[in-house]
């Protein structure tokens, strides 16, 4: 191989891209002959010149600045308030759907007892009070006094005192109520006095 | 593909933009400095700079080859490639000052190392003509091999030719250089 075909040799030796045994035959040869060694090292010296004098610079703080803005990723926007509002109701609108349904289905005794738990239960989830302490617990004093501490517990909730309990006329006309019987009472609700 | 770079790009795939910014910055002068030989210009190399990094992000969750400055480098050498086919004016390096004096002349001394220029004189700044005046495929070989440090065969790849085809244009670009250098050739 003549000195001419070993250039490109030189040149993949000076990027670290010949194999050892080819490296090795063309140090033994560059040993030997001075063109192929001027050759050799005026590669080295012009790379080594031109990293030190070819035009240079940096890129500017903007380009950076833009690449660093590309680079972040988009925060994306998380809405949570409505979504909680959406369960909330849906959650509410399930529990009115589920007791509306109870309340219609049918009952053996006419659902009279049962109707006074269900109403219970009602106004136990409007009222800010636990009326389960002060009502009669269900088979005690039966229906009837069941149905009269339900009773009170509307009226506080209207807003009528203790002292104005209910009686057991008044009870009875609960059972065929009018507006009249009760105005004469005089239990009514003031409330609902405009009412009659 | 060097274990630090592996590491950078699946941070970066992980979400940390740190990862990006190091990148950047290990990368930032041979990039800048291949693409600014490579156009002649600041201003758009600093545009060609950006346009390889927005790729980069875009392209970064597919990359799987072994150079990750042979990758830049080309994408870079196609950003160039396409904005010479469009005939973006830019600014040549041959053209003379009112002064007399090259651009590239101007360039190298403005954006030289001042310490190293001081030291090349004017060796260097002959080079720094040379070079601008090698036909463009040959003048990108040896920039590359400069600025970069690229190998022949990655430099194949950027170029998409053969490795053959790369050694011939280095052989080229030495043999117009070393006869422009030969006083100063001399002195290296």
């Amino acid at each position: 191989m003549n000195c001419s075909e070993l250039e490109q040799k030189i040149l993949l030796a000076s990027s670290g891209e010949l194999q050892d045994e080819e490296l090795e035959s063309l140090q033994s040869h560059l040993a030997q002959c001075a063109q192929c060694k001027a050759y050799h090292d005026s590669i080295d010296a012009l790379l080594i010149a031109a990293d030190g004098s070819l035009p240079t610079g940096e890129p500017s703080a903007e380009a950076i600045s833009r690449i660093k803005e590309a680079a972040a990723p988009r925060q994306k926007r998380v809405v949570v308030f409505p979504r909680l509002w959406v369960h909330a109701l849906a959650y509410a609108a399930a529990v009115v759907v589920l007791i509306s349904g109870w309340l219609m289905l049918p009952r053996d005794d006419g659902g009279r007892g049962d109707r006074i738990s269900e109403i219970n239960t009602i106004v136990a989830m409007m009222s800010e009070e636990n009326v389960f302490s002060t009502n009669i617990k269900e088979g005690e004093g039966g229906n009837e006094a069941r149905l009269r501490a339900l009773a009170n517990t509307l009226l506080e909730i209207q807003g009528f005192t203790e002292s104005q309990t209910l009686d057991e006329e008044w009870l009875d006309q609960l059972t065929e109520p009018s507006p009249t019987a009760l105005l004469e009472h005089n239990t009514l609700s003031p409330l609902w006095k405009g009412y009659v | 593909m060097d274990a630090s770079d592996r590491e950078l790009i699946e941070g970066y795939r992980n979400g940390e933009i740190a990862a990006l910014e190091d990148l950047v910055t290990k990368y930032r002068r041979q990039l800048f400095g291949y693409i600014l030989n490579m156009t002649g210009n600041s201003s758009e190399a600093d545009d060609v700079f950006q346009e390889v990094w927005l790729r980069v992000i875009r392209k970064l969750s597919l990359y799987n080859e072994k150079n990750f400055l042979g990758w830049l480098v080309r994408i870079a050498h196609n950003i160039v490639i396409d904005r010479y086919r469009r005939k973006k004016p830019v600014v040549s390096l041959d053209k003379e000052t009112d002064e007399g004096q090259s651009l590239m002349a101007t360039v190298v001394a403005k954006d030289g190392d001042p310490e190293k220029n001081a030291q090349m004189g004017e060796v260097g700044t002959h080079i720094a003509e040379a070079v601008a005046q090698l036909p463009d495929d040959q003048k990108e070989v040896f920039v590359m091999r400069a600025r970069t440090g690229l190998t022949f065969k990655e430099i194949a790849k950027v170029q998409a030719v053969s490795i053959n085809t790369v050694l011939a244009r280095m052989q080229y670009a030495i043999t117009k250089l070393r006869p422009l250098l030969q006083e100063d050739y001399a002195n290296l």
